[in-house]
C-alpha cells in the first residue's frame, strides 16, 4: 500500500507587466518550496501552473496559459523560464486564471487539492463598476468551478493596489482557504501553510490507525495532544480522503 | 463532521457558494447590530451549506434537486444574503423569508416580479406620500425585488416606513416575524431566491482576438507546437507535457455559467420552476392575506456605495475617499456594452461586491454555548436593530425581466444539533451522478 500522501498543487500566476519586480524573487521561492515540499515531505506530489494576463485590449498576447499537474522537476523547469509583460492597466484577468486553471487540470482521485493564487491586481468584475469579466465570467464561476472540484484557494495579494486584497480574500474565503499575508513573506507562508495541511494530513492518518487498533479516543487524544474536536475532524478529512 | 471556522460541525461536503443554473448565492454570517450603533452595514463569512441531495436522511418535505441546500445554524446569529457574484449588470431576485416576501410583507402568493406604480396593490387606492397605503398603513417599496446595479445584498427585514431591521436566527418563534406577519401555518423553514435574467441581456461577450507576438514562456516557446482553433494544445519537446493556451477566443466560448460540475445540480427548465419549489415546500395552500409587516421606526438609509465599500472590508474613512469620483474612461466590453473603467493610476478602487470579514472576527462573535438538544426545534427569524439599508428604485422594471426564473434555490435552516442528526444518517456518493428527477441516471458514463 502507499501511504504517500497525494498533494494536488496549483499556482495561479500573474504574469503581467506589473509582477516584473517580483517574478524572479518568486520564481526562486517556489523552486525553493517544491524543493523543501519532496525533500521534508513523504508525498506524491503533482504541481500545475496557471499563468494570466488580460483581455484585449489591455493584452494582446493571452489570456491565460495553463500546465497541467506534472512531476516537481518538470514544472521547475518550466517555472525557471516564466516572464512577465503586459496587461495594461488592472484590473486583470484573475477569473479566467482561476477558472481556466482549475478546469485543465488532471485532478487525481483522492487527492489533496490546493490552488495558490499570487497577483497584484484585482479580478475584473469584482472593482469599480464592472458587473463581469470581459469575458462575461463572473467571481461566483470562479468559486462554482473551485467547488465542482474540491479545490481550496489560497491568495497572497502582492504590493500595496486597492482592492486586491479585498478581493482576492473574498476569493478566498469563499473556498474555504484564506488570504495570507503579503510581501516578502508571502511564498513563506504559502509552504507555512502546506505544510500545515500536511501535518493535519499526518496526524490524520495517524488517527485513524490508532481508531483501527480500537484504541480509545481519550487515549488518542493525549497520545496527540489534541482535543476531541479537533478528533473528528481529523477523522472525517483524513476519511474523506482514504475513500 | 470537523469543526468550521464558525464554530460548528461540517461535513467535507459543504459549500459556500449555492450554485443553480449558472446564478449563486451565499448566506452570511455577520454581527449582530446593537440598536443605533450607527455604523455601516457589517461584513460577514459565509455560513457553509450542504445540497441536501448529500443526505441519506432528510425531512420529507424538503425538495432535493438543483439549488436546494441545508444550512445549520445557532441562535443569536445575524445574517445576510449575499447576491453579488452573479453578473452585476443584469441579475434580479425575488428573496422569500420562510414564505414570506421581507420587502412587502406579503406571503409569496407567486413569483412574479411586481413594480408598485401610484396605487396599492392590495387596496387599489392611490397611495399617500412616499407610497403610503393609508389602509395597509404600510410604506410600500418600489418594487418586491432587489436587482443589480443596486446592491445586490438584503441585510434585514423592510418595514412599514422603510427603514431595514437586521434578520438574526432566534430559537423564541415569537419573535419571529414570518410568523406574525402571514401567520404561522403560512410560513415555511426555508429561504428562496429565484434569479431574473434581462430580457435583452448580451448572449455573447467580447471574443477579441488571438495574438502570438508574445508568450510567457520565453526561450523555450519555439519548442511548441500550436493547434487551433480556441484552445491550444501545445506539446513542448523540452518539457514534455501538455500545455493548455486559452485564447481571448476561446474564453468567449467557454464563458457560459459555470454550473457545479454537473455532479448534483441538473439544470432548471422552465417548466419546473413551480412557487412550491421556490418557497421549499411541497404542501402550500392557504390565501394570500393583506398585512404588512407591524413595526414602526425612523431613519433616513445610508450611502450604499459607502456601505459596500466598508463591508468589503475598508475602514470607513477610507470607503468615502474611494468613494470620491475620479476620471472615468471607457474601454472595451462585452458585445453591446461598454465598460467604464478608472484609470487605476489616479484612484482608488471601489469593490463591486461585499466582501468576507476576516473569519476570526466573526468566529469571535457571542455564541450560545448552553448544552441543551435543539433538534426537531423550528428556527425562527428576528428583526434586529434598524440598519442602514436601502432598496432603491431597480433600474429595469418588472417588464424587463424575463417572466419565468433562470435559477430557483431553497435553503433549509435548521439548528446544528438537527443537522448532526441529519448527517449521522450518512452521505450519498454523487460522483458522477445527478440528483433530484435524475437521480439514478448516468451521467457522463459514470455507473
Amino acid at each position: 500500500m502507499n501511504d504517500k500522501k497525494i498533494i494536488d498543487l496549483l499556482f495561479i500566476l500573474d504574469v503581467t507587466g506589473s509582477m516584473g519586480g517580483l517574478i524572479a524573487d518568486a520564481q526562486r521561492r517556489m523552486r525553493e518550496m517544491l524543493q523543501k515540499l519532496t525533500e521534508e515531505y513523504d508525498l506524491d506530489l503533482r504541481v500545475g501552473l496557471s499563468l494570466y494576463r488580460d483581455h484585449p485590449s489591455q493584452d494582446t498576447s493571452f489570456v491565460t496559459v495553463i500546465f497541467d499537474l506534472m512531476e516537481v522537476d518538470k514544472i521547475k523547469e518550466i517555472i525557471d523560464q516564466v516572464t512577465v509583460g503586459g496587461g495594461g492597466d488592472a484590473p486583470e484577468a484573475v477569473i479566467d486564471g482561476i477558472i481556466d486553471g482549475t478546469e485543465a487540470m488532471s485532478w487525481r482521485d483522492n487527492s489533496r487539492r490546493i490552488a495558490f493564487l499570487l497577483g497584484d491586481a484585482a479580478p475584473h468584475g469584482m472593482v469599480w463598476d464592472e458587473p463581469c469579466c470581459q469575458c462575461g465570467r463572473t467571481w461566483g464561476d470562479a468559486i462554482a468551478t473551485l467547488q465542482s472540484k474540491g479545490v481550496t484557494l489560497y491568495t497572497v495579494a502582492i504590493g500595496g493596489l486597492t482592492g486586491t486584497s479585498a478581493t482576492f480574500k473574498t476569493l478566498a474565503t469563499f473556498s474555504g482557504g484564506m488570504l495570507l499575508p503579503e510581501g516578502s513573506a508571502a511564498l513563506d507562508a504559502v509552504l507555512k501553510t502546506l505544510s500545515e495541511e500536511l501535518e493535519e494530513m499526518g496526524l490524520g492518518t495517524k488517527v485513524l490507525e490508532l481508531l483501527s487498533q480500537e484504541t480509545p479516543t481519550e487515549d488518542i487524544c493525549e497520545m496527540l495532544n489534541i482535543d476531541r474536536g479537533k478528533l473528528s475532524e481529523l477523522k472525517t478529512k483524513a476519511t474523506a480522503l482514504s475513500t | 463532521m470537523y469543526r468550521d471556522v464558525l464554530g460548528f460541525s461540517i461535513t467535507p461536503h459543504m459549500q459556500r457558494v449555492m450554485v443553480a443554473n449558472g446564478c449563486y448565492a451565499s448566506i452570511m454570517r455577520t454581527e449582530k447590530k446593537a440598536e443605533n450603533s450607527g455604523k455601516g452595514l457589517p461584513p460577514g463569512v459565509p455560513i457553509p451549506l450542504l445540497p441536501v441531495d448529500y443526505l441519506e436522511v432528510r425531512p420529507d418535505h424538503w425538495i432535493g434537486g438543483e439549488g436546494s441546500y441545508v444550512c445549520p445554524v445557532d441562535s443569536d446569529w445575524a445574517l445576510w444574503f449575499n447576491w453579488s457574484m452573479n453578473n452585476t449588470s443584469d441579475t434580479a431576485v425575488l428573496a422569500s423569508v420562510k414564505g414570506m416576501n421581507p420587502l412587502t410583507g406579503q406571503r409569496m402568493g407567486s413569483y412574479d416580479l411586481e413594480t408598485y406604480g401610484e396605487e396599492c396593490p392590495v387596496h387599489k387606492e392611490r397611495f399617500s406620500t412616499g407610497k403610503l397605503c393609508l389602509k395597509c398603513g404600510f410604506k410600500w417599496p418600489e418594487q418586491n425585488f432587489v436587482s443589480t446595479p443596486n446592491p445586490a445584498y438584503m441585510d434585514g427585514y423592510r418595514m412599514p416606513d422603510g427603514n431595514v431591521r437586521q434578520f438574526y436566527f432566534t430559537e423564541e418563534m415569537m419573535k419571529s416575524i414570518p410568523e406574525q406577519v402571514i401567520g404561522k401555518e403560512d410560513t415555511v423553514p426555508a429561504f428562496g431566491f429565484c434569479f431574473y435574467r434581462l430580457r435583452d441581456r448580451r448572449t455573447n461577450y467580447e471574443g477579441g482576438t488571438s495574438y502570438r507576438d508574445e508568450f510567457p514562456i520565453g526561450h523555450i516557446s519555439q519548442n511548441y507546437r500550436y493547434s487551433s482553433p480556441g484552445s491550444y494544445s501545445v506539446k513542448g519537446s523540452s518539457v514534455g507535457e501538455i500545455l493548455t493556451y486559452f485564447s481571448s477566443s476561446a474564453a468567449g466560448e467557454i464563458c457560459s455559467p459555470i454550473h457545479d460540475g454537473g455532479e448534483i445540480c441538473p439544470p432548471v427548465h422552465d417548466s419546473e420552476v413551480t412557487l412550491e419549489k421556490f418557497l421549499g415546500e411541497v404542501d402550500y395552500s392557504s390565501e394570500s392575506r393583506e398585512r404588512g409587516i407591524s413595526f414602526s421606526n425612523t431613519a433616513g438609509t445610508g450611502d450604499v456605495v459607502r456601505e459596500a465599500l466598508y463591508k468589503a472590508g475598508m475602514s470607513e474613512s477610507d470607503a468615502i475617499e474611494a468613494h470620491s469620483r475620479k476620471p472615468i474612461r471607457t474601454v472595451r466590453g462585452p458585445k453591446g456594452s461598454e465598460l467604464k473603467k478608472r484609470s487605476f493610476s489616479t484612484t482608488r478602487s471601489a469593490p463591486t461586491v461585499r466582501a468576507a470579514a476576516d473569519s476570526a472576527s466573526v468566529s469571535a462573535m457571542p455564541m450560545v454555548h448552553e448544552i441543551k438538544d435543539r433538534s426537531g426545534m423550528e428556527v425562527g427569524l428576528g428583526a434586529g436593530a434598524k440598519i442602514k439599508q436601502g432598496f432603491g428604485k431597480a433600474a429595469h422594471g418588472a417588464d424587463k425581466w424575463e417572466e419565468k426564473p433562470t435559477g430557483v434555490m431553497r435553503v433549509y435552516f435548521v439548528f446544528q444539533e438537527e443537522f448532526e442528526k441529519y448527517a449521522a444518517g450518512g452521505f450519498k456518493n454523487l460522483e458522477g451522478k445527478k440528483a433530484g428527477y435524475l437521480e439514478g441516471l448516468d451521467v457522463g458514463g459514470a455507473k
